[in-house]
C-alpha cells in the first residue's frame, strides 16, 4: 500500500508542481511580483475540496460522463490560459525588461491581468489534480488498519513531487540568462500539448469525440507502467499507444505556444538579450 | 380498371427503399452494446471480459464497495475515478483483437482484471 500510495500521490503532484514552477521562473525572469501564487493556491484547494465532495453527482451528469466532460473543460480552459499568458509575457512584460512601455497600455491593469490568468491556471492544475487526492485519501480515512501507510506514502510522494518541483525551478532560473525565457516557454508550450492530449482523450472515453486509431506503440520501448513512464507521462504526457485525435490535440497546444514566441520573436530575442546584459555589467 | 392504391404502393419501389433507409438509420443509431462489471473487495467482477473486435463497448462498472477506486488502463488509455456505491459509464474500442490489461489504482494488488477482444 505503501509504494502505490508514493507513486500515485508523486504523479498527481508532479503535474502541478511542474506548472507552478515554469510560472514562476518566467515570472521571476520577468521580474513579476509572484504575490497570485498565493491566491492561485488558494482557490485551487477550495476548488479541489468542491469538486472532490460532488465527485459523484457531477459524474452522474450527463448520463454517466460528468467526470469526463468537467475534465476536459478544465484541461481546455488550462491550454486557453496558457496561450493568453504566453501573450501577455511577449506582449507586455518582455518589452518592460528592455524599457519599451506602451504608453496607451495601462500598467496596473496588465500586472492585474497577469495574476488573473496565472492564478487560474495554478488553480485549475490543484484542482484536477488535488480532486483525485483527496478522494484518494478520502477512502482510505475510514480503514484504520492501512490509513497510517497511506497517509506515510502520500507524504513520500507529495515531499517528492515537491521536491522535483523545487529542483526544475531552481535548475531552470539558474540557466544561462540567454535561456532563461526559451527553455521554460518551451516547457510551457509541451504542458498545453499535454493538457490538450489529455482533454482529446477524456472527450474520446465520453464518446463526444469520435474514435481514431492508435499511432505508434512504444511500450516495449518504455512502458506507461514503469517509473520512467510515468514520469514522462507526468512531465511531458507521454503516452506509449496515443491516438490521432490525441496527436493533434497535443500538437495543437504545442504550435499555439510556439505561435505566439514565433509572431513575437523580436522582443523575444531582445528580452533574452536584455537578461544576459542584466546579469553582465 | 385502376390498380387499387395500396396494391400500387406495395409494387412500387418504395417499400424497398424505405426499408433499406430503415436498415441504414438503423446501423446509425444502434445501441453500443453494454457490457457490466462490479468491484466488490476490491476485486473486479468479471475479471476478464470478451469484446468483439472492432466494436465499440459501453462498459457499465458499478462500485459495490463504499471506497472509491479509479478504472485505470494503460493498454486502452482509460482513466476513471469511481466513487464508492455508485457506478458509472467508460466508452472503449473499436479495438483490435488482443489482450487489455486494467487495474483499480487505489488497490492495483487486488483490483485487477483484462479485457480480450476476439
Amino acid at each position: 500500500m505503501l509504494l502505490s500510495s508514493v507513486t500515485f500521490i508523486l504523479q498527481e503532484t508532479l503535474e502541478a508542481a511542474l506548472i507552478i514552477s515554469l510560472l514562476l521562473v518566467i515570472g521571476f525572469s520577468c521580474a513579476i511580483k509572484n504575490r497570485w501564487l498565493f491566491y492561485g493556491l488558494g482557490l485551487g484547494i477550495v476548488g479541489a475540496c468542491i469538486y472532490a465532495y460532488n465527485m459523484k453527482a457531477i459524474s452522474e451528469c450527463f448520463d454517466y460522463v460528468g467526470q469526463e466532460l468537467t475534465n476536459a473543460f478544465i484541461q481546455i480552459s488550462i491550454v486557453l490560459l496558457i496561450g493568453s499568458y504566453a501573450f501577455l509575457i511577449c506582449a507586455f512584460f518582455i518589452p518592460r525588461l528592455h524599457g519599451i512601455f506602451h504608453k496607451s497600455v495601462d500598467k496596473k491593469l496588465n500586472e492585474k491581468l497577469y495574476s488573473f490568468v496565472a492564478c487560474n491556471i495554478v488553480a485549475l492544475g490543484i484542482i484536477l489534480e488535488g480532486s483525485e487526492i483527496l478522494v484518494y485519501l478520502n477512502g482510505f480515512f475510514q480503514q484504520n488498519e492501512v490509513f497510517p501507510a497511506v497517509i506515510l506514502g502520500s507524504s513520500i510522494g507529495f515531499g517528492l513531487g515537491l521536491s522535483i518541483g523545487i529542483i526544475l525551478y531552481y535548475t531552470l532560473a539558474n540557466l544561462p540568462p540567454r535561456w532563461r525565457l526559451t527553455i521554460p516557454f518551451i516547457l510551457l508550450g509541451i504542458f498545453a500539448g499535454n493538457m490538450a492530449s489529455q482533454a482529446a482523450l477524456q472527450l474520446t472515453q465520453a464518446d463526444w469525440l469520435p474514435y481514431t486509431p492508435v499511432l505508434w506503440n512504444s511500450s516495449t520501448i518504455i512502458s506507461e507502467s514503469s517509473v520512467t513512464g510515468r514520469l514522462l507521462y507526468a512531465l511531458f504526457g507521454y503516452e506509449a499507444t496515443p491516438s490521432l485525435a490525441q496527436a493533434l490535440a497535443y500538437a495543437a497546444g504545442v504550435t499555439l505556444v510556439l505561435i505566439i514566441i514565433y509572431t513575437r520573436r523580436k522582443i523575444f530575442c531582445a528580452g533574452s538579450k536584455a537578461l544576459d546584459l542584466s546579469i553582465t555589467p | 380498371m385502376t390498380t387499387p392504391v395500396i396494391e400500387r404502393l406495395v409494387n412500387s419501389r418504395w417499400p424497398r427503399c424505405i426499408s433499406i433507409l430503415g436498415l441504414f438509420s438503423a446501423s446509425l443509431f444502434a445501441e453500443t452494446p453494454i457490457l457490466e462489471m462490479d468491484i466488490k473487495d476490491h476485486l473486479f467482477y468479471p475479471s476478464e471480459i470478451v469484446v468483439p473486435a472492432d466494436t465499440k463497448v459501453k462498459l457499465l462498472i458499478r462500485n459495490l464497495d463504499s471506497t472509491p477506486e479509479e478504472f485505470e488502463s494503460y493498454e486502452l488509455n482509460r482513466e476513471k475515478v469511481i466513487s464508492g456505491n455508485s457506478k458509472t459509464i467508460i466508452f472503449i474500442g473499436p479495438l483490435p483483437p488482443g489482450e487489455y490489461p486494467f487495474f483499480g489504482e487505489f488497490y492495483p494488488k487486488t483490483a485487477q482484471g483484462r479485457v480480450i477482444v476476439k
